[in-house]
């Protein structure tokens, strides 16, 4: 690390580099976190988490006892001087007491994209309801026919206020927070939607994956789908991988907006791999608004086919948005290239998927690692070569959800043993030493020592 | 030489594992454990080896295996931190096999086993998590799981020994208030309750002494001692304190105090019987009252705890005087003849009362007497009633009747009436009707006592099913079964010794027409009881057919043609036996002689299998608890199988520290405790061998 820095300050390493190695190497020692953690405000399992896109600081966890906990994972609650832990409490619950509150299991929660005043939950009472942070009231309540599985709102969106809602019935809704009426119905899944997420790279694309087993791709602009994802249109090669590190930080820190995103990929793409892109300007015109073009996807043949061999729980796109990952409940996780619409064929070795209803995946900042919740663990996967890096154990219940905090390098898991369990990578020495004036108070507890009596 | 080392150890270690949690005990074997211990001491290998070996044997479908497995996961648990970091990465695994939470992994099979090792393994959790759970968070989450989520009820020793403790302190404390409390009141008033007691005191030694100058003027009697007779005892009382023999009295004195001193009373004169009365109400008095003060007294001072422990002192020293005076003074007036016993008495009784009593006494009694005379003749004769009203009335009634109490009749001599229908009582097999034997009220049909929607039409609740129905219903079909009848053998000699033993009907192909024979195959003229025993035996009961003597069964088996024949037959074996007795009685002698000594061998080399089948059982069945714990687990290896050796014994060697010279002088106790035990059960065991024939 001294070596890294020496080099950073004279210039031989890049300045980006020697951060996106530590942050890199603390990822790679995620584990069960020694000082910090979570007090569970909920009575039943934890279903989904996420964390705020603007601070990265409140973590929003919904239960299947219908509450809605805020957590801030930054300042503790109080310490336990006993075992040396910060504790962190929830700030408020919201619960089936507040007026319109859900009565049923909250299964989706969703920051509202822009500030943290607002954020959105899901619930099995057919409810979508959009609460307002500081008065812990329901702002806003959407009315859907079946119970709603998966919300999900783009974080990049400047023109459109759409909460997309896959719920039992086929169709996709999209509900506007603006107007408070449900704008679009997006009907293409012969089944329940479990999963949705919203193009990290176009405000107009949106993801879906159903218990049809199906991922669909849809552009909120035209009528229905124009892509669905086959497992068996395969490519070997990855192709977002061309961009080093630095230049995808690059990438990532560059103002984002769809045009400008997909302007700028579009060449690289091409440039570099052209071979295994087989009709990049068509792929292109896709992305591109403006071009009007009959959607392959609408055939017959390929409208019937699936990307997983059971329902799909999971969509996750990386942090590029290059690529799109998929865990259906086959225990499979798949990796999609989007541009292409092909499983790239990583072979994810030994999940095991076995939920009823949508999980979450999460994916390390720099696309390095895949989080993927695996009965009572949760395994992490180097995302190129689907090796299994570690497993993370410390559910006594299934894991249900998974966000993870970037800045910290810190994961939060939430589990039907109705934990949230923090990882995070070991302390750094110079804070352990801080921490050891304390310690010479505590007498009752053992030292975790050997201790041979005999 | 570390490769072989490292593969021996841990095939040791196996070993022991293996052996230490297949015992059926509800705890490990010390010695092995010890060893264990030691070996997993030695290297970090070890401990990895220990660690799988005891999480497989933790997975074996067997709660008494695992339960075992959890004291040793314990035993190392807490003392190894490797063993610590190994296990707690599977702390999920662990507490599904162990605590069983889930439904679809239940614990296995021995229930109580099952029971007892959740309740352990709860209770290390428990233990861990206090003592652990700061450094391993899985330990916590794994706990804070079973205590919050799945709300297990943990022991939570902790909690409930400080709670024990608090409890015990408040209690004490309250008690030390109140005893202080109390010691400030006596503090006060001691003075004034203590001149109290003083004057009773100096009133009791007056009242003795008084009646001891009068005891030493009064005359003397020369009534024997031993007589227990009340008069006797009357007279002689006056004087008994002169006589050498007086702790005799005094014994007798006790036996009968209140008739004394009701004599005494009476018997006194008047100044000596107000002493005596004096004497009483101060004896009661102290007894009573004093005593028990000074009793309390003494139990504050010495719990009482206070500053100022000299003035404590000095009361308590007053009081314990203060008591001895009390005790003395009381003995005193017992050597008197003033007994606790009394006090209830001398109240009550006059003079007349006494006469009344005793002349009423045995007069209530006989009179009591006569009433349970009477009682029981009645009862009685009301039960011979009954029988008899019921038998007219009903003629399954008296049956049953005879047929409940045909069991009990073994058990007393009936006479009368009932014993003769009992004797006319069928004999039935026992079966669910005779709930209802001749019971004549009606029955419910419909009321099974559940409630039940009928499908097939109306439902009627109130349907009765007339008595004389039931009884219809209860009437009983049965078979002629013939009286067995037992198929006598031949027993006509044979040549090479022995009797015939075909059983044919009534002739034998071999021997002719089958006679009635004695104990040697001689035939039995037996012409003149034939005749006379031939009518009767064909009704006699079963039960006596075991009884009959060859005669009967001669007749029971035939009939007057077959008796003609036999008689011919014995007319000719009459010459016959005369003639060949003498010789055949000598070859039976020789013969039963023969057979005794054949016996006596073969009870002797019974015997001897015993004795050897004891003695291998014995040795192969203690030897191991012998001395398995001297030779400690070594020498129990080379018993068990054939493992390896050495290496064990020399890590015990190298380092015997106190402790473990402690520990092994302690093993050796209890071992030779066990060979004295079974010592003991050998010799019992060979005694009872002596006794029984065959004993295996």
């Amino acid at each position: 690390m001294w070596r890294g820095l020496r080099g950073r300050e004279v210039g031989a390493t890049r300045p980006r580099s020697l951060a996106t190695h530590v942050r890199a190497d603390r990822v790679r020692q995620i584990n069960l976190s020694g000082h910090k953690e979570i007090v569970s405000a909920h009575n039943s399992g934890i279903n989904s988490l996420q964390i705020d896109c603007t601070e990265a600081r409140y973590l929003l966890a919904g239960a299947a006892d219908g509450s809605v906990g805020v957590y801030d994972t930054q300042q503790p609650t109080f310490m336990d001087s006993a075992i040396k832990v910060a504790k962190h409490e929830a700030l408020f619950t919201v619960d089936k007491s507040v007026p319109q509150g859900h009565i049923y299991s909250v299964t989706c929660v969703q920051w509202y994209p822009v500030d943290t005043g607002l954020f959105v939950t899901g619930s099995f009472d057919k409810k979508i309801n959009l609460w307002d942070t500081n008065t812990h009231q329901v702002e806003l309540q959407f009315e859907m026919p079946e119970k709603v599985h998966a919300i999900a709102m783009s974080s990049i969106a400047a023109t459109h206020m759409l909460v997309a809602a896959g719920t039992e019935d086929v169709r996709i809704r999209l509900c506007d927070l603006a107007s408070g009426a449900c704008t679009h119905t997006l009907s293409g899944h012969r089944d329940g939607v479990w999963a949705l997420q919203w193009s990290a790279t176009s405000e107009w694309v949106l993801y879906s994956g159903g218990c049809d087993g199906a991922i669909r791709f849809w552009d909120i602009r035209r009528a229905g789908c124009f892509q669905v994802l086959d497992q068996n249109r395969s490519q070997i090669e990855r192709r977002s991988n061309v961009t080093s590190s630095t230049q995808r930080q690059e990438l990532a820190s560059a103002p984002v907006g769809s045009s400008s995103t997909s302007e700028m990929q579009r060449p690289v793409a091409k440039r570099t791999k052209p071979s295994t892109v087989s009709k990049p300007s068509k792929i292109a015109k896709i992305k591109d608004p403006g071009v009007r073009r009959s959607h392959p996807g609408m055939t017959l043949a390929n409208d019937r086919s699936t990307a997983h061999h059971g329902s799909v729980t999971a969509l996750q796109t990386s942090d590029d948005g290059l690529n799109l990952f998929s865990a259906g409940t086959d225990s499979r996780v798949r990796l999609w290239d989007i541009e292409s619409g092909r499983n790239t064929l990583v072979n994810y070795e030994a999940t095991k998927i076995r939920t009823h209803q949508g999980t979450q995946l999460a994916v390390s900042m720099d696309s390095s690692l895949l989080f993927v919740p695996s009965a009572h663990s949760l395994q992490t996967y180097d995302v190129w070569s689907g090796r299994m890096h570690s497993k993370l154990v410390g559910h006594y219940g299934n894991v249900n959800c998974c966000a993870f905090l970037a800045e910290d390098q810190e994961l939060y898991t939430g589990s039907s043993d109705r934990q949230i369990l923090v990882w995070s990578p070991p302390k750094s020495v110079t804070v352990e030493d801080q921490e050891e004036v304390p310690k010479a108070g505590v007498a009752a507890v053992c030292e975790d020592e050997d201790a041979w009596s005999d | 030489m570390e490769v072989g080392e490292v593969s021996r150890d841990r095939r040791k270690l196996t070993y022991l594992i293996e052996d230490a949690t297949v015992s059926p005990a509800k705890s490990l074997d010390i010695g092995l454990l010890q060893s264990i211990k030691a070996l997993v001491r030695s290297s970090d290998a070890n401990v990895r080896t220990a660690f799988d070996t005891l999480f497989d044997k933790l997975q074996r479908q067997h709660s008494q295996v695992r339960f075992l497995a959890v004291l040793l996961i314990d035993e190392l648990f807490t003392r190894s931190k490797l063993f610590r970091s190994l296990l707690v990465p599977k702390f999920e695994m662990f507490m599904l096999l162990t605590i069983g939470y889930r439904d679809d992994f239940p614990l296995p099979k021995p229930p109580d086993r099952a029971t007892l090792l959740r309740t352990t393994s709860m209770e290390l959790v428990e233990k861990w998590n206090d003592t652990f759970g700061v450094h391993y968070k899985q330990v916590r989450l794994g706990y804070e799981y079973l205590k919050k989520t799945l709300r297990l009820q943990f022991p939570n020793l902790r909690a409930a020994t400080a709670l024990a403790e608090q409890q015990r302190q408040e209690k004490e404390a309250r008690t030390q208030a109140l005893i202080l409390k109390k010691y400030e009141s006596l503090c006060q008033n001691f003075s004034e309750l203590r001149t109290e007691i003083h004057t009773t005191l100096d009133e009791i030694a007056e009242c003795c002494k008084i009646l001891e100058l009068e005891s030493a003027s009064a005359l003397e009697d020369n009534e024997p001692v031993l007589e227990a007779d009340l008069e006797s005892l009357v007279f002689g009382d006056d004087e008994y304190e002169e006589y050498g023999d007086s702790s005799l009295r005094r014994e007798l004195h006790k036996e009968v105090p209140e008739q004394v001193a009701v004599t005494e009373k009476l018997k006194e004169t008047t100044d000596n019987s107000a002493l005596f009365e004096t004497l009483r109400d101060l004896y009661k008095l102290v007894e009573s009252n004093h005593l028990r003060t000074t009793q309390e007294w003494l139990s504050i001072l010495t719990r009482v705890d206070v500053s100022d422990t000299r003035s404590r002192d000095a009361v308590l020293k007053e009081v314990i005087d203060l008591r001895t005076q009390l005790l003395g003074s009381l003995v005193k007036c017992e050597s008197l003849g003033i007994d606790r016993t009394e006090k209830a008495s001398t109240s009550r009784f006059t003079v007349g009362e006494v006469d009344d009593d005793i002349i009423w006494e045995p007069g209530d009694a006989e009179a009591d007497k006569d009433l349970g005379e009477i009682a029981s003749t009645s009862y009685a004769f009301n039960m011979e009633k009954e029988s008899n009203n019921s038998l007219p009335s009903d003629k399954e009634l008296h049956s049953s009747s005879a047929v409940t109490q045909s069991e009990a009749k073994k058990e007393r001599a009936e006479t009368g009436p009932r014993a003769e229908l009992l004797e006319k009582a069928p004999i039935l097999p026992y079966g669910s009707f005779l709930d209802s034997w001749g019971a004549t009220s009606d029955v419910p049909a419909n009321q099974r006592g559940l409630e039940m929607d009928n499908h097939w039409g109306r439902f009627d609740s109130e349907a009765m099913i007339p008595g004389d129905k039931i009884a219809e219903m209860n009437v009983r079909s049965s078979f002629y079964k013939p009286p067995e009848r037992e198929i006598v053998p031949c027993r006509a000699p044979l040549k090479k010794g022995g009797l015939c033993p075909r059983r044919d009907l009534f002739r034998c192909p071999l021997h002719g027409p089958i006679i009635p024979r004695d104990d040697n195959g001689n035939p039995i003229r037996t012409l003149e009881i034939d005749t006379s025993a031939a009518k009767p035996a064909d009704k006699a009961p079963m039960e006596e057919f075991s009884d009959i003597n060859k005669e009967d069964f001669l007749s029971a088996s035939s009939s007057s043609k077959n008796a003609s024949s036999s008689i011919t037959v014995a007319d000719l074996a009459k010459e016959a036996i005369a003639n060949v007795r003498e010789r055949d009685e000598a070859e039976a002698r020789k013969r039963r002689d023969e057979k005794v000594k054949a016996k006596r061998t073969q009870s002797k080399r019974d015997r001897e299998h015993n004795d050897a089948v004891l003695r291998a059982s014995a040795l192969s069945g203690t030897c191991q608890e012998l001395f398995g714990e001297e030779f400690d687990d070594v020498a129990k290896m080379r018993i068990g199988k054939k493992r390896a050796r050495g290496g064990l014994t020399a890590l015990l060697k190298k380092n015997p520290t106190v402790k473990e010279r402690i520990a092994q002088r302690l093993l050796n106790g209890r071992a030779r405790e066990n060979a004295m035990n079974e010592l003991a059960r050998v010799e019992e065991a060979r005694h009872r061998d002596a006794a029984a024939n065959q004993w295996n």
